[in-house]
């Protein structure tokens, strides 16, 4: 069994590289050509970016190149129907519930979680997203990333990890008489 | 209605069925597509105007064009789209990144482009998505990704612009004849849906049935509605075994 983590560099991945070797995170196919493994997890997990109608399309194509195009590509070249590969997509948690405030990461998470899904579906891949919000730990994270790639029947789903901010509609924010 | 719609996407398909249905509701229709004799001839047929480029050219703005040719903009319909058919491991990056620019980027450069109009008039844009982004296809992958995130940029995009009384909602059309299945070269003859699982409802979605929703969706009607994706697919997802009412394995 081999696990290799790629993406955007932060105290995620190095959660998550901590008993291994770290690959570029850049360079996710060289990667993979290295040595086929049977666990990729991807951190898609960049600053935030800001609203997206206040974002130039230039701005969007080049945070869309950075979060979803090498988990795509990554999950394209797997999906060749060799030896089962168990992947788990790290993703903003507005992938799930958006954030218009952090729109440009949301619009491009929720691209993560749907291509978790169209993974799960593809023969010879498992794969789930887990959505987290900015404020939760590292290791927290890295925790959920092992859950995610250690249960054989969780496949295709999207794991929220935001403390339940977006259970509901938090009180406060209705107005009165309502 | 006494609107002025653009309709991108709008020479085939769902596209032209909204043209027309809009047009019958009284709306001025800016037809925007890459063939001049096609978006001409609807546009002709609705008493409307042409506006002929390729949405994937990030020179071209429809928007502008269509605003200097009806005086203004009250409603974009931004409609036009493209489909790769393939799997996950049969989409290349040549076809990925293709997706990418036609399905999200365009609709994001084409929305920021009719900001300013629908704020003057407190308009409304409406995207098309897919149920493939509601439910996603591996046999569409890239493409299933891509109306994912045409999902979550309305939502977005309805919540930073609302308050400028700028609406934005999506439809989400089942498979639907005509429409992208059924018009897109390659795929089948213009018009043939044989081998097509029926839906729970039975028959299959028509563009007709899209434009309905959609005149509804642009329309005074919907004036508080906003942030919305509109399936349209005869009930095909509303089970995770809808589509084996009609006989599917």
């Amino acid at each position: 069994m081999s696990l290799l983590v790629v993406g955007t560099d932060g105290p995620v991945v190095r959660a998550l590289r901590d008993a291994q070797p770290p690959a570029d995170p850049g360079g996710v196919l060289a990667a993979i050509g290295d040595a086929r493994p049977s666990e990729l997890v991807i951190v898609a997990l960049p600053a935030p970016a800001g609203p997206v109608g206040a974002m130039p399309t230039d701005a969007l194509a080049e945070l869309v190149g950075r979060m979803l195009t090498p988990a795509f590509t990554a999950a394209a070249a797997l999906a060749d129907g060799g030896e089962a590969v168990r992947i788990a997509i790290v993703c903003p948690a507005g992938g799930v519930l958006p954030d218009h405030a952090d729109g440009a990461r949301s619009v491009a998470a929720a691209g993560l979680a749907m291509l978790a899904e169209i993974c799960a579906a593809t023969p010879g891949l498992t794969a789930n997203a887990i959505a987290v919000a900015d404020d939760v730990p590292a290791a927290e994270t890295a925790e959920a990333v092992r859950f995610a790639l250690a249960q054989p029947s969780l496949n295709g789903a999207t794991i929220r990890l935001d403390g339940g901010r977006d259970a509901a509609l938090a009180a406060e924010t209705r107005a009165e008489g309502d | 209605m006494s609107g002025r719609a653009l309709v991108t996407g709008g020479s085939s398909g769902i596209g032209a069925a909204i043209c027309r249905r809009l047009a019958a509701e009284g709306w001025r229709v800016a037809v925007a597509g890459r063939s001049a004799e096609r978006a001409g001839s609807i546009a002709d047929e609705i008493g409307g105007v042409a506006v002929v480029g390729d949405v994937a050219d990030p020179d071209h703005d429809p928007i502008a064009l269509a605003a200097a040719a009806l005086g203004g903009l009250d409603c974009a319909v931004l409609n036009a789209g493209v489909i790769a058919d393939a799997d996950l491991a049969g989409t290349g990056a040549d076809d990925w990144e293709w997706l990418l620019e036609v399905n999200v980027l365009a609709v994001h450069r084409h929305a920021r482009s009719a900001r300013a109009h629908l704020a003057a008039t407190g308009g409304s844009i409406l995207m098309t998505a897919s149920d493939a982004g509601v439910w996603g296809e591996p046999a569409i992958a890239g493409y299933s990704v891509t109306k994912r995130m045409v999902l979550q940029l309305m939502r977005c995009l309805a919540a930073e612009w609302g308050p400028e009384g700028i609406r934005v909602n999506a439809l989400c059309p089942g498979d639907t004849a005509p429409g992208m299945v059924t018009t897109t070269a390659g795929r089948r003859e213009p018009g043939a849906t044989e081998g097509w699982l029926p839906p729970p409802l039975g028959a299959t979605v028509q563009a007709g049935d899209v434009a309905g929703a959609a005149a509804v969706l642009v329309g005074p009607d919907a004036a508080r509605v906003t942030g919305v994706g509109l399936l349209i697919d005869a009930g095909m997802r509303a089970s995770s075994t809808g589509w084996r009412i009609g006989g599917g394995a």
